[in-house]
């Protein structure tokens, strides 16, 4: 599976990025994000950010697992309980553009 | 909950319009009702849904009035009362800090601006602190954020290796209300240009605050915002540079170098960051500090005031060139004279914008 993520806004307004495929990981990161990623139970596309809030951080999801191509917008304030694990993952994997 | 008459609720608009059309009077009359009703509750939606914060219940008095809660480390807003309006400090230093900017921006919109509180009506002004994310393993962590939810502020405690004590910085604290007073006055769309107005008005005033607050002159200040809340390391010194965009931290290993572009020429146009609104927002950003420095003195004095009717005059979708054109009028007003509209004029040139 390729997942392809953006984190931007907050405060800061940070724009940073990670590119992960499943097959380039260990065993054991390929096994934790394939779990994150079946109980974050995205499995349609959907953009979803706050009208009134300011400086929340933005999340950008890309799923690619070969036959489903599954895209999602949320913000800190709209992210589903399900999903901020996996977001708790990939923002730790993220590095700005250098 | 429905909060009207249950009937109200549930007759279809296209019954309510044959019985308005009744002979009988009573049918009629309540047919009427029923429509003003539904008018009624439309109209209420439509603006709490563009504003909520207008839900938010006044102060007691009227008067300053401050909440301040401890989200304990978890993800809700608001958590435990912590400290109310009145109340001495606390052992909590960062809801300490959080009462005392807070109070020290309601006193500079109040005393420079006369606007009591947000919605210049005398709004509780509440925050949050030690505010918490979700990371891997389902656990909490320190947010390394703060932000404005559209009722109220909410502060992280930063991971001590990037950011610290948010709550502490009364430019931080400026920014998250300053949001607040937007979402009662122009309100500007948080996309693309006007979302870039709604940052920059957020920058402008948080540092403002911080000049007042230090009785420092447009030459004296720094124009630095956020320089209190990066840990300190030699690729960065602030979150933004408002004099010099672009240049607050270079090849920094956890934030890159700062995207913000200082003329219209560098504007940003993707989609991240709700169309670059945190990056954008250093063009007007530029064009304010151009301003404030020609015309000397205290910024808040002057080009504060320009800002200040400018900010509550633009509309939700204004652009660069809407705020431009506003700010050179109401300068050229009776109240600044000529001076104050040749800086204006001269500063938005200078980012590429002509009026």
């Amino acid at each position: 599976m390729k997942i392809r993520f953006t984190q931007s806004g907050g405060f800061v307004g940070l724009v940073k990025h990670a590119d992960l495929d499943t097959d380039a990981l260990s065993a054991d990161d390929s096994k934790h994000l394939a779990e994150l990623v079946q109980s974050s139970g995205l499995s349609a596309s959907e953009q979803k950010l706050s009208a009134q809030g300011r400086d929340l951080e933005q999340y950008e999801i890309h799923l690619d697992d070969g036959s489903r191509k599954t895209s999602v917008v949320f913000d800190a304030k709209t992210v589903p309980a399900s999903v901020k694990p996996l977001v708790g993952y990939l923002r730790k994997l993220a590095r700005p553009k250098m | 909950m429905c909060e009207r008459h249950p009937l109200h609720c549930i007759i279809p608009p296209y019954i309510n319009d044959r019985l308005a059309q009744s002979e009988n009077p009573a049918l009629r009359s309540f047919a009427i009702a029923n429509i003003r009703a539904a008018a009624a509750m439309r109209a209420k939606r439509v603006l709490t849904q563009s504003m909520p914060s207008l839900m938010v219940s006044a102060a007691p008095a009227k008067t300053k009035h401050r909440l301040v809660y401890d989200a304990q480390g978890k993800d809700r807003l608001p958590g435990k009362l912590l400290r109310s309006e009145g109340q001495g400090p606390v052992k909590d230093k960062a809801a300490n800090a959080a009462y005392d900017n807070a109070g020290d921006t309601y006193d500079f919109y109040n005393t420079v601006f006369g606007r009591n509180s947000l919605d210049g009506n005398g709004m509780t002004l509440i925050s949050s602190v030690h505010l918490a994310e979700v990371d891997d393993t389902g656990q909490f962590v320190p947010l390394n954020n703060a932000f404005w939810d559209g009722e109220q502020m909410a502060y992280g405690d930063g991971d001590n290796i990037i950011f610290r004590n948010f709550p502490s910085s009364l430019n931080v604290v400026g920014h998250e209300l300053t949001h607040g007073v937007q979402s009662f006055t122009s309100n500007l769309e948080y996309l693309d240009q006007s979302g870039a107005l709604n940052e920059h008005f957020a920058d402008v005033f948080g540092s403002l605050v911080m000049q007042w607050s230090k009785d420092q002159t447009a030459l004296q200040a720094n124009w630095l915002i956020g320089a209190d809340v990066v840990v300190p390391a030699p690729t960065r010194r602030a979150i933004r540079d408002m004099e010099n965009p672009g240049t607050a931290y270079t090849n920094d290993p956890d934030l890159g170098t700062d995207p913000q572009p200082a003329h219209v020429s560098k504007i940003f146009s993707g989609p991240q960051d709700r169309g670059g609104v945190h990056i954008n927002s250093g063009i007007p950003n530029r064009v304010f500090v151009l301003v404030a420095k020609a015309l000397k003195g205290k910024a808040w004095d002057v080009a504060g005031r320009i800002w200040f009717d400018t900010m509550v005059q633009l509309t939700s979708t204004s652009q660069f060139i809407d705020c431009a054109r506003l700010s050179v009028q109401i300068a050229g007003g009776k109240k600044y004279g000529a001076a104050a509209k040749k800086a204006v004029t001269n500063a938005w040139k200078a980012v590429g914008i002509s009026v």
